[in-house]
């Protein structure tokens, strides 16, 4: 792949990749350190697609595949802030600010992936299982089991939307 | 929106608060700054020419092992030989001799295997 035709790819893509690593993650530095390692396992493909249409569904998949070993390898780490913080703690105290990254974090990682490529990036459900390893009929049920739990979070958490 | 959020949001009353959701979840500035293409692109090189380095030099290591490993066998199998076949009291200086000749090759083996299995052990660390 040519220099030039990367610096084109790297800027098409790299915002909406780091946003879906950094969200479904909710650590923008370890986000980042991802992201950067996608496209160094990107350009060293024998042949990386330099349409950015084409390389989507590759990048996506690789920051996928390297988030779920992110996860596996401070599985521990998660579970104990999980209960130390404690999730619940935010939704029933007033006076902590309502974030919404803090809400979404509460999803599982997984939940978080397929709500992020479902809503934000509008992918198809053939798109999204092909980047999450998944069954493309299995999408449809998990999206509308996620879409249950999120939105039994968002009333527990008291979130209406902005223009509302 | 595709056919396929189309027909699995028929499924769900409460969409609309959750697209709303999303929406302003994705237009929360993430902060940060993401590294450079310039970085990424030379970084990739450096990875990219140290995989060429290491294709290239796999066939030498795997070399360098087998010549220790023939070596060592050798080594082995004079100390054998000789503790076999030299008569146990005539001519002790040349039973010697031998057995202590076989020995340095074996210890030499040994050495140039450990040195080979360090320095490949120090370069993977260095990269």
């Amino acid at each position: 792949m040519d220099e030039r035709v990367f610096y084109a790819l790297y800027e098409q893509t790299r915002g909406s990749l780091r946003a879906y690593v950094a969200k479904s993650l909710g650590n923008i530095t370890h986000a980042d350190d991802i992201v950067q390692e996608v496209y160094l396992r990107f350009l060293r493909l024998p042949s990386p697609p330099a349409d950015a249409r084409e390389a989507r569904p590759y990048l996506f998949r690789m920051a996928t595949n390297l988030m779920v070993d992110h996860w596996r390898r401070h599985q521990r780490e998660i579970k104990a802030m999980s209960t130390a913080e404690g999730c619940e703690s935010v939704s029933r105290d007033p006076l902590i600010r309502l974030d919404l990254s803090r809400i979404f974090l509460q999803l599982k990682p997984r939940e978080r992936q397929l709500m992020w490529l479902a809503y934000v990036e509008r992918s198809t459900h053939r798109e999204i299982a092909e980047v999450l390893g998944l069954s493309a009929r299995s999408i449809r049920v998990l999206l509308f089991r996620v879409r249950e739990k999120l939105t039994r979070l968002l009333r527990e958490n008291g979130w209406k939307a902005s223009h509302e | 929106m595709s056919r396929d959020m189309k027909e699995s949001h028929a499924e769900n009353e409460d969409v609309p608060v959750i697209t709303a959701f999303m929406k302003e979840l994705a237009a929360e500035p993430l902060g940060g700054a993401p590294a450079k293409a310039t970085f990424v692109w030379w970084k990739a090189q450096l990875a990219r020419r140290w995989d060429a380095e290491h294709r290239a030099a796999a066939p030498v290591t795997l070399d360098e092992c087998i010549c220790a490993g023939l070596a060592a066998i050798a080594g082995t199998g004079l100390v054998a030989w000789r503790w076999a076949t030299s008569p146990p009291i005539a001519a002790p200086a040349a039973a010697v001799a031998s057995i202590a000749g076989a020995l340095i090759l074996l210890t030499s083996a040994m050495l140039v295997v450990g040195d080979v299995i360090v320095n490949r052990h120090q370069v993977r660390r260095k990269t």
